[in-house]
C-alpha cells in the first residue's frame, strides 16, 4: 500500500470524525453527565490529530492539538461545562473543518476565525492549569483499552510504503506503557531490542504530545503516551505477542497488519439496531413508536454493543453491481415478454420463470438495500442547525427527531442536507412565532418545537419537517404572488396551489430578512434540489397550529416504479409517485374554454387537460377525451390531466441516462429498456404543464 | 562519557541507562537557561538504551523551546538498528 492510498484512507477517515464532531458535542450539551460521550469525542480527535501530523496537516495537528487539551482537561474535571464552552467547542470544530479544507486545498486560505478561535482555547486552558495534577490522575478514565483499538486501525494509515520479503509478515504494534513500567523494569528500549533480534523493525510513531516541562517531570515515571511501532518478521503472530507477555494487556496490542488494497474488513462496535420495516408504511401514529424505539438506540442512551462486521467496499464496485442487476431485471423482462417462450405449456417452464423471477426479484432487493443508509447521520447533522439557528434568532427551540432508522438511498444523502439545512432555519425564523410571549399568547408552550421526521409512505421516503408556529398565511402569498406576477386576481388557487407560490424563484413574504433566511432565495432551490433527486416537497399548514414540509422520495435513484402509458403509438412512463388517479372521464365532465384550452372536472376540481401527442410532437391527431385515457398528476404548479391513449401497466423500470439529443428536451427525464427490447421515454411531470 | 558539556553545547549518548538519564536530568534541570544546543554523535543512531532519555529531550524542549536539539527537532531519524523513528509532538 502506498502513501497515495494510505493519504485517501486518511482522508476518508478523518473526514467520517470531523462530521462527527458537532453531533457529538451537541449530544454531549444534551446529556452533560454521560462522560463516555466526551471520551467519544476525546477519542476521536485524539486519533485525528495523530493521522494529521503522520500526513503532514501540521496546521489541522496544531489545532487539533490544542482542542485535544481542553477536551482532555473536561473529560477529567467535573467542572459543570456552561453553554460559552460548548460555542467554543463547536467554533473549534468549524475551523477543525476550515483548516482541513484548507489542508485539502479546496479553500486557500485558514478560517478567519482560525486565531481568534485558536486564542480562546489557549486561554481557556491556560486557566485551567493550576488543576491539582494529583486529582486529574485520579480521575483519569483508563481509555488505554479503547485507544489501542483505535490506534491499530488509525495507524495503518500512518505508515508509509511497508515492502516486505517473501517469509515475512507485517506485524502492527502498540504500546502504551504505563507510568510506572520503568519502575517495573519495563522500557520501550527493552522491547525495541528484543523485536530487532527476531526481525525488522520498519518504522515507529512516537507520541510525545502529554510529556511535562522539566519542573513536573519525575525521569523515572514513563510519559510517553504510545508507541506504534511497524515490525516485518517470519516469527507468527503469538510468538511476536510472546515478547510483551510481562505487561499488562492494556499496555500492548500486537496485530498482523493486513495489507489488501481494495477490502479492508474491520470489527466495528456498533449499536444493534432493532429493524424497522422498510416494506411496510409507517403511519404518523405510529410515529410514538418509533420515538420509543429510537429512544433506546440513541448513541447517548446505548447499552453495551454487540459486535458487528462490515466491509468496505469501493463505491465504483456497487455501482457497477447495480448495473448489472438493472440488466438482469430487463433480461428476465424479456424473458416474459417472449412470445415463443409464453406460447410453452410446461408446468416445468412456468415454474422455473416462476422462480427465476422470485429470485430476481429478491436479488434485487438485496442489491438495492445496499445502497441504503439510514437517515441518522443527516439528522444527527441537524441538531446543530438547530442550535445555531435558534441562538442566531433567540429563539429557544425543541428538536424532536423520529424513525432516524428509516433507510435512504447512499446517492441521495448528500444532495439532501442543504434542503434540509434551509427547510429547519425557514421553520425556526419563520414558521415559531418571533418571541415567547407570542407564543404564550396564544397557549403555546415557550419554547418553539420543530419535528423531523422520516417514515415510508406509499412506497416512497417521506421526510417531514413540522414546526408548531404560526403557520403560513395563505391570503398574503396569494397577494404577494398576484403583484409578482404569478398569479392572476381573477383566477382562482387552491390551498396547495397557494403554497407552492412560495417554491418560485425569488418568491419571499418574510418581512425582515435574515441571514438565516428570508432571502427570497432557497425554497425553490429546496424544490429544485429535490426535483433533482426525482421527488417532490409537499406542504401542509394550518394558521396558528404550524406548518409541514414533507419531502417524498423514491426508494431508490436506479430503479422506479412506473406507469407504462402509450400515446400515438408510442410508450412513455410515467413515475407512480406523481401520479394522483388515472380514469377515463365521461363526456360531461369534459369542457373547452376559448383560449384557455380543456379542462375537466373531477369532483368539482378543475384540472388542465395537457393532451401528451400534442405536448411532444408526436402526431396532429386529436382524439376525444371520452375516448381516452386521463392520468391525473401534480407537479409544483398544481394538479393536472395528462391525456394518453390507453394505460399499459405498473412495472419496475432501470432508469438509463439518455443522450446528448435527447437530455436536451426538458419534458423527458431518462429512458428505460421494456421487455421486448424497445426503449421507452420516462416523462418528467414537472415539465409537461 | 554519557554527557559533557562543550561551552553552550551539551554533547549526550544514547546509550545513557535509566540511572544515567536521573543524573543527567538532575544535571541539566538547573542549567538550562545557559544550555543552547543538545547534540547526539550521527554514529550513535543505531539503538537507545531507554527511552526516558527521549522524554528527557522533550521536557526539556517544552521548558525551554531555543535550545537545539536536533535528534528531536527534525520530525524522524533513522536508525539502523531500528529503523525511522517519528515524533508526533
Amino acid at each position: 500500500m502506498n502513501k497515495e492510498e494510505l493519504k485517501k484512507i486518511f482522508i476518508e477517515e478523518a473526514t467520517e470524525i470531523i462530521e462527527r464532531l458537532d453531533i457529538q458535542i451537541i449530544d454531549f450539551e444534551e446529556d452533560p453527565s454521560n462522560k463516555d460521550l466526551l471520551n467519544d469525542l476525546f477519542r476521536g480527535v485524539h486519533t485525528l490529530k495523530g493521522s494529521a501530523n503522520s500526513f503532514n496537516f501540521t496546521k489541522l495537528g496544531d489545532f487539533v492539538h490544542h482542542f485535544e487539551d481542553l477536551l482532555d482537561y473536561h473529560r477529567n474535571s467535573n467542572e459543570e461545562i456552561s453553554s460559552e464552552r460548548i460555542d467554543l467547542f463547536l467554533d473549534g470544530v468549524d475551523v477543525i473543518k476550515g483548516v482541513f479544507n484548507y489542508e485539502m486545498e479546496i479553500e486557500s486560505s485558514l478560517p478567519s476565525n482560525y486565531e481568534q478561535t485558536l486564542e480562546k482555547i489557549q486561554l481557556a486552558l491556560n486557566k485551567k492549569l493550576d488543576i491539582n495534577e494529583e486529582s486529574r490522575e485520579s480521575e483519569l478514565p483508563d481509555l488505554s483499552k479503547e485507544f489501542s483499538e483505535d490506534f491499530t486501525i488509525s495507524s495503518e494509515n500512518e505508515f508509509k510504503d511497508i515492502e516486505l520479503k517473501d517469509t515475512e509478515r507485517a506485524f502492527i504494534i502498540t504500546m502504551h506503557l504505563d507510568r510506572d513500567s520503568y519502575f517495573r523494569g519495563f522500557d520501550h528500549a527493552v522491547f525495541f531490542k528484543i523485536l530487532s533480534q527476531s526481525g525488522r523493525i520498519l518504522e515507529s510513531n512516537w507520541y510525545m504530545g502529554d510529556i511535562p516541562p522539566i519542573d513536573k517531570l519525575n525521569p523515572q515515571e514513563c510519559f510517553i503516551k504510545d508507541v506504534i511501532v511497524i515490525f516485518a518478521s517470519e516469527e507468527s503472530l503469538e510468538e511476536i505477542k510472546e515478547v510483551f507477555e510481562f505487561l499488562e494487556d492494556s499496555e500492548y496490542k500486537v496485530e498482523e497488519l493486513k495489507l489488501e488494497e481494495d477490502i479492508k474488513i474491520e470489527s466495528s462496535k456498533e449499536i444493534e439496531k432493532p429493524p424497522l420495516s422498510k416494506e411496510t408504511p409507517i403511519e404518523k401514529s405510529d410515529l410514538e413508536k418509533i420515538e420509543k424505539a429510537s429512544k433506546v438506540e440513541t448513541p447517548t442512551k446505548k447499552k453495551r454493543e454487540e459486535k458487528k462486521s462490515f466491509v468496505k467496499i469501493d463505491t465504483k464496485k456497487l455501482d457497477e453491481l447495480f448495473d448489472s442487476i438493472g440488466e438482469l431485471v430487463i433480461a428476465q423482462n424479456f424473458l416474459f415478454e417472449n412470445r415463443a417462450i409464453r406460447e410453452v405449456e410446461s408446468e416445468q417452464v412456468n415454474k422455473t420463470l416462476e422462480t427465476l423471477s422470485k429470485i430476481t426479484k429478491l436479488i434485487q432487493n438485496r442489491v438495492m438495500s445496499l445502497r441504503m443508509v439510514p437517515i441518522k447521520d443527516t439528522f444527527d447533522k441537524m441538531k446543530r442547525v438547530v442550535r445555531d439557528a435558534s441562538k442566531k434568532v433567540d429563539k429557544k427551540v425543541n428538536l424532536v427527531v423520529y424513525g432516524e432508522d428509516t433507510e435512504i438511498d447512499k446517492t441521495m444523502v448528500d444532495s439532501l442536507s442543504d434542503p434540509l439545512i434551509h427547510l429547519i432555519r425557514n421553520a425556526i425564523d419563520h414558521g415559531l412565532e418571533a418571541n415567547e410571549d407570542d407564543r404564550k399568547k396564544v397557549n403555546k408552550s415557550p419554547v418553539g418545537n420543530v419535528t423531523l421526521s422520516a417514515y415510508h409512505k406509499g412506497g416512497n421516503i417521506a421526510i417531514e419537517i413540522r414546526d408548531d408556529g404560526r403557520g403560513i398565511d395563505k391570503d398574503k402569498i396569494l397577494k404577494k404572488a398576484i403583484t409578482n406576477g404569478l398569479a392572476r386576481e381573477e383566477d382562482e388557487y387552491t390551498r396547495g396551489q397557494i403554497y407552492n407560490f412560495l417554491m418560485q424563484p425569488g418568491f419571499s413574504t418574510a418581512e425582515k430578512i435574515s441571514d438565516i433566511s428570508g432571502r427570497g432565495v432557497g425554497l425553490d432551490v429546496v424544490n429544485t434540489s429535490i426535483e433533482k433527486l426525482l421527488g417532490k416537497v409537499e406542504i401542509e399548514s394550518e394558521m396558528g397550529k404550524g406548518t409541514s414540509f414533507t419531502i417524498l422520495l423514491p426508494l431508490t435513484l436506479a430503479i422506479i416504479d412506473g406507469m407504462l402509458v402509450k400515446s400515438a403509438d408510442e410508450i412513455f412512463i410515467i413515475p407512480i409517485l406523481s401520479i394522483l388517479e388515472s380514469f377515463r372521464p365521461s363526456k360531461k365532465i369534459v369542457h373547452t374554454m376559448k383560449s384557455k384550452g380543456e379542462f375537466v372536472n373531477l369532483r368539482e376540481e378543475i384540472l388542465p387537460i395537457v393532451r401528451l401527442n400534442e405536448k411532444l410532437d408526436l402526431d396532429q391527431t386529436k382524439p376525444n377525451p371520452w375516448d381516452s385515457t386521463l392520468v391525473c398528476v401534480e407537479n409544483e404548479k398544481g394538479k393536472f390531466a395528462i391525456l394518453v391513449d390507453e394505460l399499459i401497466g405498473r412495472q419496475q423500470v432501470v432508469i438509463k441516462p439518455l443522450g446528448k439529443a435527447l437530455s436536451r428536451l426538458k419534458e423527458i427525464s431518462g429512458g428505460a429498456v421494456m421487455g421486448n427490447g424497445e426503449i421507452a421515454l420516462i416523462l418528467n411531470v414537472e415539465e409537461l404543464h | 562519557m554519557l554527557f559533557e558539556i562543550d561551552g553552550d553545547a551539551l554533547n549526550i549518548s544514547l546509550s545513557m541507562q535509566l540511572d544515567d538519564v536521573v543524573k543527567f536530568y538532575d544535571f541539566i534541570k538547573s542549567k538550562l537557561e545557559y544550555i543552547e544546543s543538545i547534540n547526539v554523535e550521527e554514529e550513535e543512531f543505531a539503538t537507545f538504551e531507554t527511552s526516558a532519555l527521549f522524554q528527557l529531550l522533550f521536557s526539556i524542549k517544552n521548558s525551554n523551546p531555543k535550545i537545539s536539539i536536533p535528534i528531536i527537532d527534525r520530525e524522524s531519524i533513522e536508525f539502523s538498528e531500528y529503523g525511522t523513528i517519528k515524533w508526533v509532538k
